[in-house]
């Protein structure tokens, strides 16, 4: 059922969700002006759209999975060339910080959103089968093929 | 470098204040709502048709109101095995074990991940360290319940090929056994793939004398691939799609071929807003927009035999999730089409009462919202009622290579790995469906499951440690 946001719980919203849907637009696109205009279209749909949420968590999920499937149709755009654009991040430091962003961001993105979620958001299979749409053993196929391309050493994983 | 890294980096990435801003400006803006009336009708326009579609299709045929097939859940569970190779034992090893009298499992122990199976055959494969040369190769077949090495007589074909200004290259390995052409290449990791790697090799159908190699180029949207047959007694290549004009409609990035080879489906431009399938006639050498030749606008088709087409149109909501498909069957000869799905509601496994169609290759499962199933064979639309069986989230179902089986296995999503807790086998010709509980399931850490061939099924697993894999082989 729809229901309709006060100014101060979108406000909430964005507090609490913004930054992860920030990320995970920028791990999928990889540019900061579309991520920023993903975030935006998705906090507009939260506007205008929003379904009653159990609680914050659901909140996110749904913010989640609406990023991902709009950063998708941005993909799926003749016009946009499909390359990871790091040199207009603002980048991190040290190098191995750096080496390890651009590690899990050149992933292909079956593989990177998954790992993503996991490793970064500490979301479950099924949290991530949830927000992507996938049956539970894609999910896991995807971070077990995530985990062999990164070649990064996953100690201290959730 | 390891996952922290990664953290600490992404910790780092924020959006500017001035989002927030802009996006706060949002909430100023008039606001759109749905009518409450409008949900309702549309939601009970819904229900009407379905249920008028239902009506129509147990109307198609008297017998197909009875057509029926039964679940069997076996009384005798599975003991699935564990522990690591003891010291001393060697590699592979072979046990086997039957599970009542409809499913024999064989267990092989294995102490790495290099081991393959196909074909019916155990293969430990040794690539260089940058996974373009093979360097050493062995085989195995399972005979009276041991492990028997196999001598397969194992070719080397060096490609190199110069198409679109790229030049591909490395080595390709094949051998025929049983009448079977197997044909592989090395596989460099994502990461360390150079341009002369990106091709692949597929088999043909009831062919032993040529492989088909698929040249690519580009990735993701910009992804564009084109077929050329290699001959494996010459090593000559040829343009099999020479003398036509293929690249009219722009760059094709997928090709599905008919058995025979006469005809295939040319996938042009990933973006779905224009994406296009044109069928393409290798003896006429026409190409024509699937569209236009079959007068269905639709988003998927497939070869059913080499004269007949499945196609399948999808209608999406707003967030681009499918909501219902509808399907037909194109005979090419005559240029008939023959709807036998009608919007029924697309199966969501995360709605709260998930039910409607899941297709797999010329079939469908069709779930009800108390989990009951039915079968419906999308070149007829006749439908066969699963009695004895409740759909549960977490059951999966996979499709033999020849489509005529189904792979049934349900997960459980609390532990590492797939967690198989129960396996078993929908026979569509046979109407059977049997399946096993999976006792001790933890004992092992499941990382993949599929068919090995039409009667197999493989399970790749391995001990909590990572230190001993399993092949895991049903036979149902």
């Amino acid at each position: 059922m729809d229901q309709t946001l006060s100014t101060r719980q979108f406000e909430r919203a964005y507090d609490t969700c913004g930054t992860a849907v920030y990320r995970l637009a920028m791990v999928y696109l990889g540019r900061p002006a579309d991520a920023e205009d993903i975030t935006q279209e998705a906090f507009v749909r939260l506007l205008y759209r929003a379904p009653a949420f159990a609680d914050e968590a659901h909140e996110k999920r749904w913010l989640l999975k609406v990023t991902a499937n709009l950063c998708r149709d941005q993909l799926r755009g003749f016009w946009r060339r499909q390359v990871v654009q790091l040199e207009e991040t603002p980048l991190p430091e040290p190098s191995q910080e750096l080496e390890a962003l651009r590690a899990v961001m050149s992933l292909p993105k079956q593989y990177k959103l998954p790992i993503h979620l996991h490793y970064y958001e500490g979301y479950s299979v099924s949290e991530i089968a949830e927000i992507l749409k996938l049956g539970q053993s894609a999910v896991k196929m995807r971070l077990k093929r995530g985990r062999e391309l990164l070649k990064m050493e996953l100690e201290g994983t959730v | 470098m390891n996952i922290n890294d990664y953290r600490r980096a992404m910790d780092q990435i924020v959006p500017g204040a001035e989002l927030k801003e802009r996006i706060m400006k949002q909430t100023a803006s008039s606001r759109r709502f749905v009518p409450v009336r409008r949900i309702f009708t549309a939601a009970l326009a819904a229900v009407l048709t379905i249920a008028c579609l239902f009506t129509a299709a147990l109307a198609v045929s008297p017998e197909l109101r009875t057509a029926v097939l039964s679940f069997l859940r076996m009384e005798e569970r599975e003991q699935v095995p564990g522990g690591s190779l003891d010291p001393g034992q060697s590699s592979p090893d072979l046990s086997q074990t039957d599970i009542g009298t409809l499913v024999k499992a064989q267990y092989i122990k294995l102490d790495g991940y290099q081991y393959g199976f196909s074909g019916g055959l155990l293969s430990d494969l040794t690539w260089s360290e940058d996974y373009r040369s093979l360097l050493d190769a062995r085989f195995w077949e399972a005979k009276d319940g041991t492990l028997v090495p196999a001598d397969v007589g194992l070719n080397t074909e060096e490609i190199d090929i110069t198409f679109r200004g790229e030049r591909y290259r490395g080595e390709l390995y094949w051998f025929i056994r049983d009448g079977q052409l197997t044909a592989f290449k090395g596989d460099p990791l994502g990461i360390d793939t150079r341009p002369e790697d990106q091709w692949y090799v597929n088999t043909i159908p009831g062919r032993t004398d040529a492989v088909l190699l698929r040249l690519y180029q580009g990735r993701q949207m910009d992804y564009s691939e084109y077929p050329i047959l290699c001959h494996l007694d010459t090593g000559e290549t040829e343009d099999i799609l020479a003398g036509i004009d293929v690249e009219s409609p722009g760059r094709a990035y997928a090709y599905e071929w008919s058995e025979d080879m006469r005809r295939v489906l040319i996938l042009y431009n990933p973006a779905p807003e224009n994406q296009q399938t044109w069928l393409c006639d290798l003896e006429d050498k026409s190409l024509t927009l699937l569209r236009d030749l079959t007068g269905v606008d639709a988003e998927f088709a497939n070869f059913l035999d080499n004269n007949t087409l499945i196609l399948t149109a999808c209608t999406a909501n707003e967030e681009d999730i499918w909501t219902d498909i509808t399907c037909w069957i194109y005979d090419i000869p005559s240029g008939q089409a023959a709807k036998t799905l009608d919007q029924l509601p697309y199966y969501r496994w995360w709605d709260e009462v998930p039910c409607g169609v899941i297709p797999y290759n010329k079939n469908c499962l069709y779930v009800s919202e108390t989990g009951q199933v039915a079968v419906i064979d999308l070149t007829t639309g006749a439908r066969i009622t699963v009695e004895g069986f409740t759909y549960q989230k977490g059951d999966e179902f996979m499709p033999s290579p020849s489509g005529n089986k189904l792979l049934y296995y349900s997960m459980d999503p609390d532990i590492e790995g797939l967690g198989i807790t129960q396996l078993g086998v929908v026979d569509l010709e046979n109407r059977t469906f049997i399946a096993f509980e999976r006792d001790g399931y933890e004992n092992l850490r499941d990382q993949g499951i599929g068919w090995s061939d039409d009667s197999t099924v493989s399970v790749n697993a391995s001990t909590p440690d990572g230190k001993t894999q399993y092949l895991l082989l049903y036979q149902f």
